[in-house]
């Protein structure tokens, strides 16, 4: 609870901070970028200004060496290749004039013309394509919006200039609230909020339960799974740092050089740091833990979890299955001859037809730390979404049954009193 | 008293929480606006078509505001880059070649600079319209186009390739297809309407040898070609002198019909019936044709092809990548040694098939119910049965549990592999007069056989051996749809041949759902 209100003060007085709406758009920026680098020791902590002009250099600077080395690999090269991306780039262009839904020249990017050439069929060509259109749009509103917004305001401020003053944003308002820019609350830098995550992380290292994430499933899924699959193991990572009794997580078969690792390394730059509260190993848990310990969990087997065992280690399946949805964790589990267990789905929940009953990587770390530490299913299956399952509703008709005892209006079980002037 | 009073009403307040209705809602608003994206188009320019008629060139100026300034093209998805390929799709779609040809000649009157797929889909809107016959004029602008297209672009995309093969294949420079194909090829597999224009164009050019190794290719993608490669090889055959060659001609084709079990459409039958000694026929059940006084033969799988099927599904379905996805090894050996030591049945169960045919909620006094009263039908037939199943059958109610271990032959795979593999193989082990009874079609795991000669084999056979549990009846008999007696293939008994083909009208009821429309011939020499 404590820590809970100090992230709030943290975020609150980080905000008080910023003077101009300018800087806090470079502020948003650092705040995404050093969310997503769960331990940022390696950012000076002079002020933000400076912080951020590095990390958009730094930003700018990894992306033009991503491009330059996607250039080579994908416009250079052999004849063949550059050959086909010529196709594929007029294939687009004659999909644009015959209106389908594929984004403007501009917006395609070299790695986006690199997935293209690796994408077989001509179909799934289009699917893409039609994806990236999707991005492009949502893009264009938001943009869109936020300049209308910004007029409006100036608007305003133009023809009003005496309120003009006093419509504030919210961080302008709390920067100038109270004595003058001076506040009486200390202020919390992120690299100590950082810092107190870590310490329970550091904390679980030492004493906390195991949970092995197997990461050996890169070979079956798409480059797009693949993709999904590292924001959810990113997010896991997230989910299980702000909760009061975390895991300790080991990351298994992990391949430094496949793409799952290095979308993963790419959402957390510090990740292969020696002081970062990760472990990884590249080889099986098998090799790391004793055998008997162990509990794949797989939705594809029969047996389901009664009660959270607080010394079993378990094992989470890294696969984001999409398209191919053999049970691939079921088979390895049954292969190595480690015990299987799956979720009670059907015994706590009830369950709307259309979407399956698939949990994403993090729901899954998220429901395992609230049944470790409530025991109560039904406390701890709340992360599962809410329109996989069945609207309940109570029923008009019978809401409208009436007792066949009269019932005195005035009962001590009525709650609604209603005042009446005597 | 109060409390007992209190208690029941509060416990009356509980029941009435208790009265929940699930209302199942299925989620949509993801795909919904991405569907009207996709349909804005064609909806605004038959709306467009509606209110202005076309007579003039300057008529498509209001055509092209009307779209572009609607104000349900907010989102600017016509634009001026796909203004013209939207309107020449939309001629091609509703088959108007006169507004194609005529916004063609406005667009080169405007000095607008006409883009690729204008040029495509005005090619593809020509092929529409001369499929049967091509004008000299038509022809000549074709080829112009063509070339002007292939010097215009040092490279060109698939899309384009695909229209400029589909047009020249109707010219006399029909040959200079062929090249492209291979370009084709090269980010893209051919799609089946290019290989049949080119394909038929090899047969109305008699280049018989081309246009049947075309045809095998496609057919190795597992794709049919289109009618019009067997119309035009109808047309090339006319061309030829009458008497014997017509014959051996046709032969050539049934041939081909009967190899890779193709099923030709009503417009092929329709030219067939052309011919001599030619009736289109109902059969009935039993396959007796009443024109010929013939019965249709059914198509046994030679013991070759049976063992060659039975090892390919072993290999490609059970085992497949991975043993564990569906099994596990212990279990697989436990199968082998089972089959091993097995006879031949007449009857092969699939338990729990015949169990959840009424539904998956019954309980297991049902299904055991169900199973038992199949397989006392069967016995009562003195037919020895197998059955096989999940080991949680096992807990299935005694009384009738013990019915069916005493009278039949039981596999009881684990609760978390996958039986059916293990029923097919099975089917296949105890050969080919066996009979299996489920309601699965199996198409997952034929799809798995992947050579499109297993696949036809094991159709062949699972459609004559599959008998499929509908009701029962009021003294618990079981019904059936049992297979024809006789295989929906092209067939012959010597010089009479019968063809099925595919009719339009579809009225099978379920009950006989067999193929009834055939073309019955009988080839003179």
């Amino acid at each position: 609870m404590f820590l809970n209100r100090s992230i709030i003060g943290a975020t609150f007085l980080r905000s008080c901070l910023v003077k101009n709406s300018s800087t806090t758009k470079i502020c948003n920026k650092i705040k995404c970028s050093i969310e997503s680098r769960p331990f940022s020791a390696d950012i000076p902590k002079t002020s933000y200004e400076h912080t951020a002009e590095a990390i958009t250099n730094n930003e700018n600077n990894t992306t033009s060496e991503v491009s330059k080395s996607n250039n080579e690999s994908s416009k250079s090269g052999d004849r063949e290749l550059e050959h086909k991306l010529k196709v594929l780039m007029l294939e687009a262009e004659v999909l644009r004039q015959q209106g389908f839904l594929v984004p403007d020249e501009s917006y395609m990017k070299d790695d986006m013309w690199q997935h293209l050439v690796e994408l077989p069929t001509i179909s799934s060509r289009k699917k893409y394509l039609e994806f990236l259109f999707k991005l492009s749009k949502k893009q264009e509103h938001r943009k869109i919006k936020q300049v209308e917004k910004q007029k409006k305001l100036d608007e305003f401020r133009a023809t009003n200039p005496l309120e003009g003053l006093n419509v504030l944003t919210i961080e302008e308002h709390a920067s100038q609230y109270g004595l003058k820019y001076n506040n009486m609350f200390l202020r919390f830098y992120d690299t100590i909020i950082n810092r107190t995550y870590n310490h329970k992380l550091f904390q679980a290292m030492m004493f906390g339960q195991k949970l092995v994430i197997d990461c050996g499933y890169e070979q079956h899924m798409t480059k797009r799974e693949n993709s999904y699959c590292a924001k959810q193991l990113m997010l896991l990572f997230a989910e299980n740092r702000f909760h009061s009794d975390p895991f300790d997580i080991h990351y298994t078969n992990y391949n430094r050089n496949s793409d799952l690792a290095k979308l993963f390394h790419k959402s957390i730059p510090t990740l292969y740091n020696p002081e970062f509260p990760a472990n990884i190993h590249e080889n099986s848990y098998l090799n790391v833990f004793p055998k008997e310990k162990l509990i794949y969990l797989t939705p594809h087997c029969r047996e389901e979890m009664v009660s959270f065992d607080h010394e079993a280690i378990y094992i989470i399946g890294g696969i984001v299955d999409k398209i191919n949805n053999e049970p691939l964790s079921m088979a390895k589990a049954k292969r190595e001859g480690i015990k299987m267990l799956k979720f009670p789905l059907d015994k706590y929940l009830l369950w709307g037809s259309g979407s399956g009953k698939s949990l994403t990587l993090n729901q899954c770390v998220a429901v395992l730390l609230d049944i470790k530490k409530t025991g109560d299913w039904k406390y701890a299956l709340r992360h599962v979404p809410k329109r996989k399952l069945a609207e309940v509703i109570v029923d008009k008709h019978v809401s409208k049954f009436k007792p066949d005892f009269p019932v005195k209006k005035n009962n001590t079980y009525n709650t609604k009193k209603t005042w009446k002037p005597k | 008293m109060f409390l007992s009073k209190l208690y029941s009403i509060n416990n009356f307040k509980y029941m009435n929480d208790l009265y929940y209705v699930i209302r199942r809602t299925a989620v949509y608003h993801s795909s919904q606006k991405n569907v009207s994206r996709k349909h804005i188009s064609s909806d605004l320019l038959e709306n467009a078509f509606d209110s202005i008629s076309v007579n003039k060139p300057t008529d498509w100026n209001d055509i092209h505001d009307f779209v572009l300034n609607h104000e349900e093209n907010k989102e600017n998805i016509c634009n001026k880059i796909n203004i013209d390929g939207l309107i020449m799709k939309w001629c091609v779609q509703n088959n108007k070649t006169s507004y194609a040809e005529s916004y063609i000649t406005y667009l080169r009157q405007s000095d607008k600079e006409i883009n690729l797929a204008t040029f495509g889909l005005y090619l593809r809107s020509i092929c529409q319209s001369n499929l049967v016959k091509l004008e000299p004029e038509k022809e000549t602008e074709i080829i112009q186009m063509c070339t002007d297209l292939k010097n215009g672009h040092p490279v060109l995309d698939s899309i384009t390739l695909e229209d400029i093969i589909c047009a020249l294949s109707l010219t006399h420079k029909w040959e200079d297809c062929i090249p492209l194909l291979e370009e084709v090829k090269l980010t893209k597999t051919i799609s089946t309407r290019a290989y049949s224009f080119v394909i038929s164009a090899a047969f109305l050019n008699n280049n018989e040898k081309l246009a049947w190794a075309l045809a095998n290719e496609l057919l190795e993608l597992d794709r049919e070609p289109l009618s019009m490669v067997y119309l035009s090889y109808l047309k090339s055959i006319k061309k030829l002198e009458k008497g014997g060659n017509i014959v051996e001609k046709l032969e050539i084709l049934f041939d081909f019909f009967k190899r890779n079990g193709l099923i030709c459409r009503e417009d092929v039958a329709k030219e067939l019936l052309l011919y001599r000694n030619t009736s289109n026929v109902l059969v009935k059940f039993s396959g007796f044709c009443n024109v010929c006084k013939t019965k249709l033969t059914k198509m046994e799988l030679t013991d070759d092809e049976f063992s060659e099927l039975k090892e390919v599904f072993l290999k490609n379905v059970i085992i497949g990548q991975d043993i564990f996805i569906k099994s596990d090894p212990l279990e697989m050996g436990q199968f082998k040694e089972f089959v091993t030591n097995l006879g031949k049945f007449d009857v092969i169960l699939d338990g729990l098939n015949i169990a959840y045919s009424v539904g998956t909620n019954k309980g297991t006094q049902v299904f055991s119910k169900l199973v038992a009263s199949v397989i006392s039908y069967f016995v009562q037939q003195k037919k020895s049965v197998l059955m096989l199943g999940r080991t949680h059958m096992n807990k299935w109610p005694k009384s009738n549990w013990n019915y069916i271990k005493n009278n039949c032959t039981i596999f009881l795979a684990k609760d978390i592999s996958q039986d059916d593999p293990y029923l097919l193989y099975c089917a296949l082990h105890s050969g080919p007069k066996t009979i299996i009874v489920t309601r699965d079609q199996m198409r997952g795991h034929r799809h798995l056989l992947k050579d499109r000669k297993y696949k036809m084999l094991f159709t062949k056979w699972l459609g004559q051996r599959q008998y499929e549990l509908l009701t029962f009846n009021k003294n618990d008999k079981p019904i059936f749809r049992i297979p024809p007696h006789f295989s929906t293939i092209a067939q012959n008994s010597e010089n009479i041949w019968h063809i099925p083909y595919k009719s339009q009208d579809k009225n099978n009821s379920i009950n006989d759902n067999y193929h009834k429309n055939w073309v019955c011939l009988k080839l003179e020499k």
